[in-house]
């Protein structure tokens, strides 16, 4: 974390879908690190199997004993200025570049009782969390979820960030995990509370025929959540990459050393659309809020 | 499916985001509930929402970067310039039935072993190594997950060879990454 001003608009975003294996982990690191360049950001891995933390170097800090399961747990039930055991402040790990909030070993344990202790669940991120450090201590918060389908702290980021990135990969599984995703989470959200899904990144992408079948279907009924970058004309292009964030042998290796991509290969084709994508969350949407 | 699934999803996503934006116009004291009591409401609704979806979509719950058991990515660099020669019988072979396989059934073996033509490769011993785990650890074991036991060699590297041929920029990249390394 670092000392510089706030921005305009302070923005949390969650990156969602009810599907593993889609590279939403990867997305969230890499969008954390393009947008710890625009202002001050701060990476929670609410995903109880850990891979961000691990993937941006803290794999101790699964198994620590103070986590944000337990936060958010003993702050739900605390008094109005009560102090909670741990602390915010115990469970950030401030690092070089954006800071994180780790996953740890026990979030499906405490996400199990909090779930079953409180009635307002779903709004424990947004009160015990969000409301306390966005526009505060950072600029962006990043939600890595996980991709199971039943998961109250996805749907809890989900409702407190109301900004959804939805990484969509060139497979059938990937759209019913989006079917999932809007049919029990984010329709009925909007019921209660705005949530935008404010792009949909085709990620993992190649050149075969199920990418150009996933980026043409997407931008067909999707069109105006379509990333620029993610256009199916670029196929045609023959000076452009192909469309959307390619599959990249750099990014697997980049999560096995614990760095963000740019880092590991600060000339990687990619971070121009990551910077995209990261501008796309400052704005607010696509074309802005 | 196809384009008619998409529209589906579209209407239904931006019916909502209609319904959310009519609510945000009515914003005014007393249209919207309190955030408890809606909050009480929501809290309902997740519970029933969760009894009814489909919990069939959570069989995968791993990210594909976020495998750390994916260890095999080092593609092999090739050369198919040596002469074609004849095909060694594989291992086995000697196992499989005679009969010609039936397309589309993906219990049977896609090709025939007379329709194999072998070109050697060229790899370092680890790459080779690697490769040999990869197909044997991880491929395999996709395959099982099919209830496919009977892939035979010449399947596996024909399929290899055709994830190389429709993957260049996977291949390019690699090639760049193995230099970069030195």
């Amino acid at each position: 974390m670092s000392d510089r001003e706030p921005v305009d608009e302070p923005r949390a975003v969650a990156i969602a879908l009810t599907k593993g294996g889609v590279g939403k982990t990867a997305m969230a690191i890499n969008l954390a690190d393009r947008l710890e360049e625009r202002g001050r950001t701060l990476l929670v891995d609410i995903d109880p199997a850990g891979n961000a933390t691990e993937g941006v170097g803290h794999p101790e800090a699964y198994d620590h004993e103070d986590h944000i399961g337990l936060y958010l747990q003993r702050a739900a039930n605390a008094a109005d200025g009560e102090p909670v055991d741990p602390s915010l402040d115990d469970i950030i790990i401030e690092r070089e570049g954006f800071d994180l909030i780790p996953s740890n070993i026990d979030l499906s344990t405490t996400e199990s009782v909090i779930d079953a202790e409180n009635r307002f669940a779903i709004l424990v991120i947004k009160q015990q969390l969000l409301d306390i450090v966005l526009g505060d201590r950072y600029d962006y918060v990043v939600f890595d979820t996980p991709g199971d389908s039943d998961s109250l702290f996805r749907e809890a980021a989900i409702y407190g960030a109301g900004n959804v990135i939805v990484p969509m990969t060139p497979a059938e599984e990937s759209v019913r995990g989006f079917e999932t995703l809007l049919r029990t989470e984010i329709v009925p959200a909007r019921e209660h509370t705005d949530v935008d899904i404010i792009s949909i990144v085709p990620n993992e992408m190649l050149s075969d025929n199920e990418s150009r079948w996933l980026v043409d279907e997407l931008n067909e009924s999707f069109g105006d959540l379509l990333p620029p970058f993610a256009h199916p004309s670029l196929f045609d292009d023959a000076d452009a990459t192909d469309p959307g964030i390619r599959q990249r042998i750099a990014f697997k290796r980049a999560w096995r050393e614990g760095v963000p991509l740019s880092e590991y290969d600060p000339e990687s084709d990619m971070l121009d659309r990551l910077d995209e994508l990261a501008e796309i969350v400052v704005r607010g949407g696509i074309d802005g809020e | 499916m196809g384009s008619d699934r998409f529209n589906e999803l579209s209407n239904m996503e931006s019916e909502s985001r209609t319904k959310q934006n009519d609510s945000d116009s009515e914003d005014t004291e007393g249209s919207k509930a309190s955030e408890e009591g809606k909050t009480s409401k929501e809290s309902t609704d997740r519970k029933d929402r969760k009894d009814r979806s489909d919990r069939s979509d959570s069989t995968d719950s791993t990210d594909s970067v976020d495998n750390p058991s994916d260890t095999h990515s080092e593609t092999t660099t090739t050369s198919t310039s040596e002469p074609d020669t004849q095909p060694e019988p594989e291992p086995e072979m000697q196992s499989e039935s005679t009969t010609q396989p039936t397309p589309g059934d993906i219990h049977d073996t896609a090709f025939d072993y007379s329709e194999a033509k072998q070109s050697p490769l060229y790899a370092r011993p680890s790459t080779w190594e690697a490769f040999d785990d990869a197909l044997e650890l991880d491929v395999e074991r996709s395959l099982r997950k099919q209830e496919v036991r009977n892939a035979s060699k010449r399947e596996l590297h024909d399929a290899t060879l055709r994830v190389a041929a429709e993957n260049p920029e996977l291949v390019a990249e690699m090639l760049l990454e193995i230099r970069r390394q030195g």
